[in-house]
């Protein structure tokens, strides 16, 4: 993405660029790559303050100038670092597949985060989902019981563990029932064992 | 992996079937005895189920359901585009990919320099995004209190 709305004031020997007419905030953000004019000296953005004023992360090098046009352009999305593909790209594929892999990986981090949720003692466990929470950890970190697949959760919303289900055990470490009161909607666990209603 | 784009094919509206077009035969519209004898295409060593077909310059991409043989392959939906008639010397029918290239996590389609028909690929990517941002939405929807 390039922006170059509004101008910009540049101060020999600043490291502060003001805008006027800009609206930087939102639309431009750390590591994007400031320049006065086409050829020019990049200047790598350290950080936006507001819609009318950045900080380079090098002192302006040029003339000072009040009120300069200036071009930013943007290689990575704000937040996850998602590179753009752009026109002019010569190889635009490799970029979208760089996007494409980007993503992938944070959607996996992200899924890993929402579905296999560690539950510490005492958490009330409501699983509201669909029937896709195949891991439950129940007890102290991961070293807790697993509640295993062979439960299932039922359309309103409740826990139900399978008949002689077991504790899973999957770090070597035992679960103490009365450390881990975990109670998914109506199923609770107690010193003798897990109650479904 | 690159896309497979040997040869061209023939699709029919309405149709999952997706047949190639072998070049040498004779045009089917200029006599009743026109045989195919396919020879191009290896669409059984390089195609597999789940691979994505679309046809050059038509805007949405298919499924693979199966690969019947080198020559003929099936489509998870029917078809949607503009029926190809194959024509011309050598008979040629649309030109097509297949798209075989795709993310560890989630089978997002991934873009290589040669494929063809950019955008194609690019919507496939984000409707996928979007159903997979939306289980996840769902998901923290139903997490919330």
């Amino acid at each position: 993405m390039i922006y170059s709305k509004g101008t910009a004031a540049v101060t020999l020997n600043s490291q502060t660029v003001t805008g006027t007419g800009t609206r930087w905030a939102k639309r431009i953000h750390a590591g994007d790559v400031f320049q006065l004019e086409v050829g020019g000296p990049l200047y790598l953005i350290a950080e936006v303050s507001s819609d009318t004023s950045l900080i380079l992360a090098a002192e302006y090098a040029g003339s000072t100038d009040a009120t300069a046009d200036y071009t930013i352009v943007s290689d990575f999305s704000r937040y996850f670092s998602v590179p753009y593909p752009r026109n002019q790209d010569i190889e635009k594929a490799s970029v979208m597949r760089r996007s494409t892999t980007r993503v992938d990986t944070l959607l996996g981090q992200l899924s890993d985060r929402i579905f296999n949720v560690e539950y510490p003692p005492g958490s009330v466990v409501d699983i509201v989902a669909t029937p896709s929470v195949d891991t439950v950890y129940i007890g102290q970190g991961s070293g807790g019981a697993l509640v295993t697949a062979d439960s299932t959760v039922t359309a309103d919303s409740n826990l139900v563990l399978a008949d002689g289900f077991t504790l899973g055990d999957p770090l070597g470490s035992t679960i103490t029932a009365d450390s881990s009161t975990v109670r998914a909607s109506s199923a609770v666990v107690t010193a003798d064992g897990f109650n479904t209603p | 992996m690159a896309q497979y784009q040997v040869g061209t094919v023939v699709a029919t509206n309405g149709s999952q079937t997706v047949t190639a077009v072998d070049p040498d035969a004779v045009d089917p519209n200029q006599g009743p005895d026109w045989t195919p004898t396919y020879a191009a295409q290896l669409w059984l060593a390089e195609v597999t189920s789940g691979d994505l077909f679309y046809i050059a310059d038509d805007p949405v991409a298919y499924i693979v359901e199966s690969v019947g043989s080198n020559t003929q392959l099936t489509l998870e939906s029917a078809y949607q585009g503009t029926t190809v008639v194959p024509d011309g010397e050598p008979l040629t029918g649309a030109d097509y990919a297949i798209h075989r290239d795709f993310s560890t996590n989630y089978s997002f389609p991934l873009a290589s320099q040669g494929d063809i028909g950019l955008a194609v690929i690019l919507q496939q990517v984000i409707i996928d995004f979007d159903t997979e941002l939306k289980l996840l939405d769902d998901r923290v929807v139903a997490l919330e209190p």
